[in-house]
């Protein structure tokens, strides 16, 4: 136990995201900060670049962070470190938006069922980039958001915390991105 | 259309793929970092400040500390002189600056506690001496004369200190009889009205 004090992080496990940021708020070390960034950082930004444009991903994650950084005594403890920072992510991204007036028509397309049919000659025009993110870039804001979530390892309860949406909702939202998706690529592979 | 496993196999794959060629960039992790860093900075900056404000006050302390050593209370000072047609001069003040090495110079602790038990002991007590004499106002002092034998100049700082309550004492231009009472080192502590005028014994 002696030794372990000592020497922090040589002999006790690796800590949990959630100790490394009460690391950080004891000590105010940045090294526990960059850890927490290199567990979540990659995730945080792809989860706002598929969201939005490199330019804004990276502002948004810039902000994120300093978030975390000005504001985590907030943090209670009531859901994991991870879900705490996309919570933030995805307030910060969504007020951007709607300063940027581009909110408001991704919202919208959420209510629409996607036309597959329609969907697939747009997917069709791009088939020489056809891409991953072109793809998930083609499906309406709130069902792509629940999608790389999901992809990110949240579980419903997890994206329903973050969206401020029933499960059920984040359900239907995937069930629908999913489809689309499946369409896409059966087209993809029934191509010659 | 695809089967649900490989469509699930196939979306991971992809999505895994994707991510690694879109990492966070460095530069915006060098920003956050170095913005942790000047948010670390704060309360040392805030701590610089309390300890400015501690220091202040602390040299502010000394200051008026030394201030109070260096302006002593003014002591009662006695210069003993001879002539004029007197035995003794006397000039009793109250004296801020070092007194010459002619004159007595009193602590003025001692002379208001001598004052205070003066007072206490309502001026029926043997321990002071009682003398009477002829009061009258020079220029910027009083004095008090006692025949031939001993000449009082006394300021008028000391005079106010003193607390004369026979306004009549200073309020006329006519000389007049006073007993003073002072102490065995020859503090004056009080000027009243003569109970009887002083003969002086013919020279």
């Amino acid at each position: 136990m002696a030794l372990s004090f000592l020497l922090p992080g040589w002999l006790t496990p690796e800590a949990s995201p959630e100790q490394l940021l009460n690391q950080y708020r004891d000590s105010g070390r940045s090294r526990y900060l960059q850890q927490l960034i290199g567990l979540f950082g990659d995730d945080l930004y792809y989860y706002l670049l598929r969201q939005t444009d490199s330019a804004l991903a990276e502002d948004i994650s810039q902000l994120c962070w300093l978030k975390v950084i000005e504001q985590h005594r907030q943090f209670n403890g009531q859901s994991s470190f991870k879900t705490w920072l996309f919570s933030i992510a995805r307030h910060a991204l969504l007020d951007e938006l709607r300063r940027q007036r581009r909110w408001q028509f991704d919202a919208l397309q959420d209510e629409l069922v996607a036309d597959v049919t329609d969907i697939t000659e747009r997917e069709q025009q791009r088939y020489q980039t056809q891409q991953f993110n072109a793809q998930l870039a083609l499906l309406p804001f709130l069902q792509r958001e629940a999608l790389v979530l999901q992809l990110q390892g949240f579980s419903l309860q997890d994206i329903s915390q973050i969206t401020a949406q029933s499960t059920e909702t984040i359900k239907s939202r995937l069930r629908y991105a999913r489809q689309t998706l499946q369409a896409f690529m059966g087209e993809q592979h029934d191509q010659p | 259309m695809t089967s649900p496993e490989r469509f699930e196999q196939h979306l991971q794959q992809q999505y895994q793929q994707d991510k690694a060629q879109h990492p966070l960039p460095r530069s915006v992790k060098r920003r956050i970092v170095a913005a942790s860093a000047d948010n670390r900075r704060v309360p040392l900056q805030q701590l610089w400040r309390y300890t400015q404000v501690a220091l202040s006050c602390g040299a502010l302390l000394v200051l008026g500390y030394v201030m109070q050593q260096s302006t002593p209370a003014p002591s009662y000072q006695i210069i003993v002189s001879s002539g004029q047609g007197y035995q003794q001069v006397q000039q009793h003040s109250l004296a801020n600056a070092t007194a010459p090495s002619s004159s007595i110079q009193l602590n003025s602790t001692d002379y208001a506690q001598a004052q205070q038990f003066y007072a206490q002991a309502q001026q029926q007590t043997n321990q002071f001496h009682t003398q009477t004499g002829m009061l009258k106002q020079q220029q910027q002092q009083w004095q008090i004369t006692v025949c031939d034998q001993l000449q009082l100049n006394i300021d008028t700082q000391l005079i106010a200190q003193l607390g004369v309550k026979h306004d009549q004492l200073l309020h006329t231009q006519q000389a007049q009889w006073v007993d003073f009472i002072s102490t065995d080192s020859g503090q004056i502590l009080a000027i009243q009205p003569a109970k009887a005028p002083l003969h002086c014994p013919q020279s």
